[in-house]
């Protein structure tokens, strides 16, 4: 007995997305609903909120200095970690394509093994290599660069170049994977046609990994600008992102209308870069 | 004739293992030029070698006189087609085809009329603003030829070009393709592993099987005379028996192959009385009767396919030969069944040196 696979199709789809369907309702959609309707609520030092609607937290964030200078940090960080990760991504990933197959699987495991390791572990081998004790400064001391350790820790480039490090097998999978898919004749034919290797890598090569580029800079940015652990253990008091923030006021100070503001804010960035990703893939076939 | 293209002892070796060579070759101005082979038999690497593609491990590479071995692709002066066409999927039809005039530095209006000339040519007009992933396989094939042909370049190469389309679409193709490089009239190096091809486009074919050439030849003397083995048995359908020279005067020969004593013409040297030689029949120059004939051999028919317009024995003489013949499809042939004795009258057979072992 054969029975029309369409006829059944629709429901045995809801069948096996219901389950996923229900947790990512029950756990994502309901919570973020929820914290999108506190951001605009009062804050009740007593109640922790107040349910009467009002812009005051959104105003606060984008007139007040102190959150303006935390969101202008966090992009700025964001953005100098996306750049970073891109130029060091794209070299390495480009170097993995054209590298023979026995050693990809090598590279390839080194690019991914810090992954396999949690981003606390390898954020305390940061604070081990450039504590004023630490690896980086006893170096510059015996070597006689300086004579008293430089402060390393709870400075910008510190925590831009720790991000960079996390992010980087982020950016380098899907430039990789954008660059394999590219078929190998189109470099030699254009320099049969007469281009040279730096002509044909900027007019076939690297427009055709334009979507790894747009997506790889799309996570790196996305994660960056919501890193929480990295900023707060290197950066102390002194780099302070949108993360900490949240976490600061919603389970230290008891803020949530502002909290949920600032994670609101957060999000929609996110949502945006993520749409002029999907705009811009979409526009490549 | 003019050489437009000349290799002189051109080489491959990965390590140990003689991919290529030494070959020989010398392209004719105008000429198309194929390279015949199995797969493995080195004519991709012939082509890429004089594209720059692969560097060769020896030898020396003359385009129009000039020494080119160690120049890179750009400077070449060279058209390429590549098997997949290698169309570059981001770029419009226009920005393909116009790519390397653009990296001569022609004028942007030049080049705009160059490229629509040139798409006019390949039977294209009016698909500029499309991309390649919007034509149809024949299409982009037509498309690469346009990029590869708009640079003028001194030679042509083809790498299997035809061999990503449809049967029929294919044999089309073949001869559009021949007619505009006979338009043109531009020296063509084509490289196939497809006979049928390779005669009905060529006007001389490389034969080469691992790494060397075996025969180069107009596709007549490649028919008629094969020299070798090898090439009997690659090009079109043969039947190869064993045998002895028995009598020679000149080139024809009878050859001895069993109890049959079988007139020949000697292609290649060393045909004296007694030498063993290969006995080369094609199966459109057997004729069959099913009336005994004193001056024809006795045949068994051992197998009989029905093909429409044609039909093919194969006949067994008493010693065991093999032969296969094909006769067209018409009453007196057909009532000749499997295990009829017929008579078999041979014409215009070869006699081939024997590979030495």
């Amino acid at each position: 007995m054969t029975r029309d696979p369409d006829s059944r199709s629709g429901a045995f789809a809801a069948t096996l997305l219901s389950p996923i369907g229900m947790l990512y309702g029950m756990f994502l959609v309901a919570p973020i609903s929820f914290f999108l309707l506190v951001s605009f609520f009062r804050y009740s030092p007593q109640q922790l909120y107040l349910p009467t609607l009002t812009l005051d937290n959104y105003t606060r964030l984008l007139f007040d200095p102190y959150y303006r200078g935390i969101i202008a940090t966090t992009f700025r960080i964001a953005a100098v970690v996306t750049l970073a990760t891109l130029g060091l991504g794209y070299a390495l990933a480009y170097f993995l394509s054209r590298v023979g197959h026995a050693w990809r699987g090598i590279l390839m495991f080194l690019v991914v093994a810090p992954l396999m390791t949690g981003v606390i572990v390898r954020t305390y081998g940061w604070i081990v290599l450039l504590g004023s004790d630490g690896l980086v400064n006893r170096a510059l001391v015996a070597l006689g660069f300086v004579r008293t350790p430089v402060q390393l820790l709870n400075t910008e480039p510190t925590v831009i170049v720790a991000l960079v490090h996390i992010m980087l097998p982020y950016m380098v999978f899907p430039i990789f994977s954008a660059l394999v898919a590219q078929d190998p004749h189109l470099v030699p034919a254009a320099s049969t046609l007469g281009a040279r290797p730096g002509r044909a890598f900027l007019e076939v090569t690297l427009p055709l990994s334009r979507p790894g580029i747009v997506m790889g800079s799309a996570l790196v940015f996305t994660l960056t600008a919501g890193a929480i652990v990295t900023p707060a253990l290197l950066g102390g008091r002194d780099v302070i992102m949108m993360g900490q923030t949240i976490y600061q006021l919603v389970l230290s100070t008891f803020n949530w209308p502002l909290g949920a503001a600032v994670a609101a804010l957060l999000v929609l960035c996110q949502l945006l870069v993520i749409g002029v990703y999907f705009r811009k893939t979409r526009r490549v076939h | 004739m003019q050489t437009v293209l000349r290799l002189e002892g051109i080489a491959k070796r990965y390590g140990a293992v003689t991919a290529l060579g030494p070959v020989d070759i010398d392209v004719h101005k105008g000429e198309l030029l194929t390279l015949l082979g199995p797969s493995g038999c080195g004519k991709t690497t012939t082509l890429h070698i004089i594209a720059g593609l692969t560097t060769p491990s020896d030898g020396r590479l003359l385009l129009a006189g000039r020494d080119i071995t160690a120049l890179a692709p750009p400077y070449r002066d060279i058209g390429l087609v590549f098997q997949n066409y290698a169309l570059f999927p981001h770029k419009t039809i226009a920005e393909n085809v116009g790519f390397g005039l653009r990296m001569r530095k022609v004028a942007k209006p030049d080049i705009v009329a160059r490229v629509r000339r040139m798409l006019d040519m390949v039977g294209l007009p009016g698909v500029e603003e499309r991309y390649p992933h919007q034509l149809s396989g024949g299409q982009r094939q037509r498309v690469a030829l346009a990029r590869a042909l708009v640079i003028q370049p001194s030679i042509l190469l083809l790498d299997e070009p035809l061999s990503n389309l449809d049967a029929l679409l294919r044999k089309r193709m073949r001869l559009e393709l021949r007619e505009v490089q006979q338009r043109v009239g531009i020296t063509t190096v084509f490289v196939t592993h497809d006979q049928d091809e390779a005669f009905e486009m060529s006007d001389r074919v490389v034969l080469m099987n691992a790494g060397r050439i075996e025969q180069i030849g107009s596709p007549e003397d490649l028919y008629d005379r094969p020299q070798t083995r090898f090439a009997a048995e690659f090009i079109g359908e043969a039947s190869l028996n064993e045998g002895r020279i028995v009598e020679s005067a000149g080139d024809e020969v009878v050859v001895a192959v069993g109890a049959l004593r079988i007139a020949a013409r000697a292609v290649g040297s060393g045909m004296a009385p007694g030498a063993p030689a290969i006995l080369m029949t094609r199966p459109e120059r057997i004729e069959l009767t099913l009336a005994p004939d004193n001056a024809a051999a006795p045949m068994l028919v051992s197998k009989r396919v029905f093909q429409g317009d044609r039909i093919l024995f194969e006949l067994s003489s008493e010693g065991g030969q093999r032969f296969h013949c094909s006769m067209p499809s018409i009453e007196s042939y057909r009532a000749i069944q499997a295990g009829s004795n017929v008579s078999a009258r041979f014409r215009e057979c070869r006699a081939i040196p024997a590979p030495s072992q």
